[in-house]
């Protein structure tokens, strides 16, 4: 009994970073009904980038994620403009669209290939092997740390969202974009700063991974997975739904990997995906109108 | 008999099929038959895939798993019980309906890219599936197929016998996405891509449409994932169903342009040419050539967001208005 505790503590531990990447996911998808297919490679792009500032200049994980958040902000605009607002401006059918991303999600991964090669990078900070005993339960440092990042950031995001102008902007948009229009909000601006504000979360989840996870190439593509799942668990676009159906999606995981493989947690979380579609697909908190998921 | 309309295109068709057909005696060469039947092979695949995602509009990026069950279902038939490739690649291809309806089922009911979504985690779970059966499957190893260089076994002692395969199996669906094109499938398929709200109002049931779409090309890529086996006598599962892979039968089909006929057969020559460029820049240094399948994919959907085929429709339809001048 007390491992399968340990395996659901673990499990909320690693959904919290899940809930977090996953709240950067639901949100362009929400406000532009664009899946971005490259999310996991940006996490992955986020953890080499803290893995190198950390083998190279001896810069702790928790000060990179300063500048993360920025720079993979800005990394956000620049694709939305470069790629999506060009698109969109083509009339692009959204199946093109889709692909691009797709297409950029390839060519990020192989980029790190390319450059890294085929091999498991760890990023041996001071505290990663940290525990703390609470009774029988350990906990990892490392990963009650990225769960308390996860929270705060989450709660930022959240904060902006519902306090800020920009932020009501965001969720006008979202609600209905012609409205929002008509009230004068300038709905491309909004899809960059959607887009950008997605990306930099996928960027601030990279440091918190990287300290307990092992960095490697291709460690993107199960992420981006992961995060689509959650994403529909939670409700399109809600990221409240998001980052509690990370949770979710997180104790699931840690608990059949502890009990039998994480490729029996990965067909799981496919059952679980296949299911939401079935009888579920507007999620935990939405609603359905006529087959339309909103 | 008159030559013209129907008798003409029909004279033209049975002109390049009997052209291509004397292509290996003219040119006995190995590698060139290599390269044709790899593009053969692309094309095909991208043409299978241009059935639901072209036609239909429902972009799919978990085709590998088709091709995949096809593939491994066939080559543990034989290597288990002798079951000849022959009919093995239809119990894969039978194999193959029930996960395209289990995606496509649900998915279909939905708007947006829920299928997108479903294709491409149905792709990444038969992945895990086969690395899961290691005793089975090999998992990530992958199985080297014996080398019978017996017809009966759908293998040939050199690529001639092989090019006469794919040729047929090219052809088969390239006639297949044709017949489909042209019926009340494809009409419908055509609609709903167009605008799904005003064939539905017109009382296209949207959902059967696109299954019946979906089920005829996993039926066909599935079996083209025997076909590969056959030829290349080892599958593992990043050959077979990796992200990587399934995007690049959907680059196959959008390169050519979305929904066209003879785009894949485009797209697939482009598509090797890229390879070849890509080894010959960067060597075979994994990731070298999707990092050029990437760039190639982002830049053409950039610049023309239909496809190259795109282009050539344009330019023949301008030859046409200036004719008719």
């Amino acid at each position: 009994m007390q491992f399968i505790i340990q395996a659901i503590i673990n499990g909320i531990l690693l959904g919290g970073l899940y809930g977090l990447f996953a709240i950067g996911l639901t949100l362009p998808f929400g406000v532009m009904d664009i899946p971005n297919f490259a999310h996991g490679e940006f996490i992955m792009l986020s953890m080499f980038a803290s893995y190198w500032l950390w083998a190279l200049y001896g810069v702790d994980p928790m000060i990179y994620l300063i500048i993360a958040i920025p720079l993979f902000f800005a990394i956000g605009v620049l694709i939305e403009r470069a790629i999506l607002r060009r698109l969109f401006d083509l009339r692009a059918p959204t199946p093109a669209v889709l692909l691009c991303l797709a297409g950029l999600s390839m060519f990020l991964m192989s980029f790190a290939l390319f450059n890294w090669g085929v091999t498991w990078y760890t990023l041996n900070v001071s505290y990663r092997e940290a525990t703390i005993k609470v009774g029988d339960i350990i906990i990892g440092m490392p990963n009650l740390l990225g769960f308390i990042g996860a929270v705060v950031l989450a709660l930022l995001v959240m904060a902006f969202l519902n306090k800020t102008f920009v932020g009501k902007a965001l969720r006008a948009t979202f609600q209905n974009r012609d409205a929002a229009t008509l009230m004068g909000i300038d709905y491309r601006r909004m899809y960059s700063i959607c887009f950008g504000l997605g990306v930099a979360l996928a960027g601030a989840a990279g440091p918190f991974l990287a300290t307990f996870y092992v960095v490697f190439p291709t460690v993107g593509g199960p992420f981006t997975m992961i995060a689509f799942v959650v994403v529909v668990l939670g409700t399109l676009g809600d990221p409240r739904g998001a980052f509690l159906g990370g949770m979710i999606i997180g104790i699931v995981e840690s608990v059949i990997t502890q009990i039998s493989s994480s490729d029996v947690a990965w067909i799981a979380i496919f059952a679980i995906f296949v299911l939401l579609l079935m009888f579920k697909p507007e999620g935990l908190f939405g609603r359905r109108v006529a087959g339309v998921v909103r | 008999m008159r030559l013209g309309g129907a008798n003409l295109r029909r004279g033209t068709w049975i002109a390049a099929i009997i052209a291509l057909a004397l292509i290996p005696p003219l040119f006995r060469r190995e590698d060139l038959l290599h390269w044709m039947n790899l593009m053969f092979f692309l094309a095909a695949l991208g043409s299978a895939w241009n059935i639901i995602c072209g036609y239909g509009g429902q972009l799919s990026l978990g085709h590998g798993a088709f091709f995949a069950v096809g593939a491994y279902t066939s080559t543990l038939l034989w290597m288990w019980y002798g079951i000849t490739p022959l009919l093995g690649m239809f119990i894969g291809a039978a194999l193959a309906l029930p996960m395209a309806l289990m995606i496509g089922y649900p998915a279909f009911r939905l708007r947006g890219t829920y299928f997108t979504l479903g294709s491409l985690a149905l792709g990444s779970v038969v992945y895990r599936i086969i690395v899961y059966l290691k005793p089975i499957t090999q998992g990530n190893v992958g199985i080297p197929l014996w080398f019978t260089a017996d017809p009966f076994y759908l293998q040939f002692p050199s690529e001639i016998g092989y090019y006469y395969v794919f040729l047929a199996a090219l052809l088969i669906t390239t006639y297949v996405s044709l017949r489909v094109k042209n019926s009340w499938i494809g009409y419908y398929l055509f609609a709903i891509g167009n605008d799904q709200d005003a064939a539905e109002s017109l009382g296209v049931d949207s959902r059967k449409i696109k299954l019946y779409a979906l089920l005829i090309s996993a039926f066909l890529t599935a079996i083209l994932g025997t076909l590969y086996a056959q030829w290349k006598c080892y599958i593992d599962p990043d050959a077979t169903c990796s992200t990587d892979f399934s995007i690049q039968i959907a680059m196959i089909g959008i390169i050519g342009g979305l929904g066209t006929l003879f785009g894949p057969v485009v797209g697939a020559a482009v598509m090797i040419a890229a390879q070849a460029l890509s080894v010959s820049f960067f060597g075979a240094v994994r990731g070298g050539v999707y990092m050029v399948y990437g760039i190639l994919l982002m830049g053409i959907i950039l610049i023309r967001p239909t496809g190259i085929m795109g282009v050539f429709e344009n330019a023949l339809a301008a030859v046409r208005v200036l004719r008719r001048e």
